[in-house]
């Protein structure tokens, strides 16, 4: 996560004057492979975060991941600053996962997560105090729209606007969602408590 | 008067610092007098907080390097 390489192209992106932009040197060779995998460290969290948002599982995921990095990689040539490559990437995990998990943003769960686990490869820090697995398990427990809209406004920390418009959905089916999400997990971990089993709230 | 269901009603703008002048007020006037309102907006904020900390999910870097191997792959395959 803190490879040189990352960091390398961090700094790069954001001394360059107007650091919005992708640094001229880069965008120039962006059809780079290298260069292209680079920049796209900078998301690769959040990327695969709402990868597994959208999947509910780990191995779904992956591949979520890599073809939705393959199809923004396609995409290069309109790719001018960083936000428009995080963008990029973010539409493109939307319509991998309607293409490959069958994804669709309504506002019921469209398919059963019920079998899977808290991932052992997406491991919440432990440090609030709250159980690692419960955080998991309470995202697992939103259905498939609640998990994207609550991962891309708390997470991501997109607009309810700005979701409205990546999902095609109304904002008030945002707003529910969002709303439901949170209702969700805060019930999943209070009865969770926290990794001792002592109740999370007062 | 405010009841829990115009309350609930209004509580995801409420959470979002978006709800209409006015209302806000009647919000908080009915928070100051409902306890189980009270512990709703207490607890769903702390929700918020925990999900929104940057790290609250953490990436095994052992997890995501191959991942990332494995989309190098992918676009140099496609240079060619």
């Amino acid at each position: 996560m803190n490879s040189a390489i990352e960091q390398g192209a961090l700094e790069k992106a954001v001394s360059t004057p107007g650091s919005q932009f992708v640094p001229k040197d880069r965008r120039s060779r962006l059809g780079n492979a290298q260069a292209f995998t680079d920049l796209i460290r900078l998301f690769e969290g959040e990327v695969y975060l709402l990868c597994f948002a959208v999947a509910g599982n780990p191995e779904l995921a992956e591949e979520i991941a890599l073809e939705a990095t393959y199809r923004a990689f396609t995409a290069r040539k309109h790719i001018l600053t960083i936000e428009q490559l995080r963008s990029s990437l973010i539409g493109a995990v939307i319509s991998t996962g309607r293409d490959l998990a069958g994804f669709v943003a309504r506002s019921e769960a469209q398919f059963d997560v019920s079998g899977h686990g808290p991932s052992e490869s997406l491991s919440p820090h432990s440090r609030s105090g709250f159980s690692p697995a419960a955080l998991v398990n309470a995202l697992l427990d939103c259905a498939p729209v609640e998990r994207v809209v609550i991962v891309l406004r708390d997470t991501l920390h997109l607009t309810c606007s700005e979701i409205a418009g990546i999902l095609n959905l109304p904002i008030e089916a945002v707003k529910h969602s969002l709303l439901t999400a949170r209702l969700g997990i805060c019930r999943m971990l209070f009865h969770a408590g926290d990794s001792q089993g002592r109740p999370l709230y007062e | 008067m405010f009841s829990c269901a115009d309350f609930l009603a209004e509580f995801g703008d409420y959470l979002e610092g978006s709800t209409k002048p006015g209302i806000k007020s009647c919000i908080e006037e009915h928070l100051r007098e409902c306890r189980t309102c009270k512990v709703i907006v207490d607890s769903t904020s702390k929700t918020i907080r925990i999900v929104t900390e940057t790290d609250s999910f953490l990436l095994p870097a052992d997890d995501v390097e191959p991942i990332v191997q494995n989309v190098m792959s992918r676009v140099r395959k496609l240079k060619r």
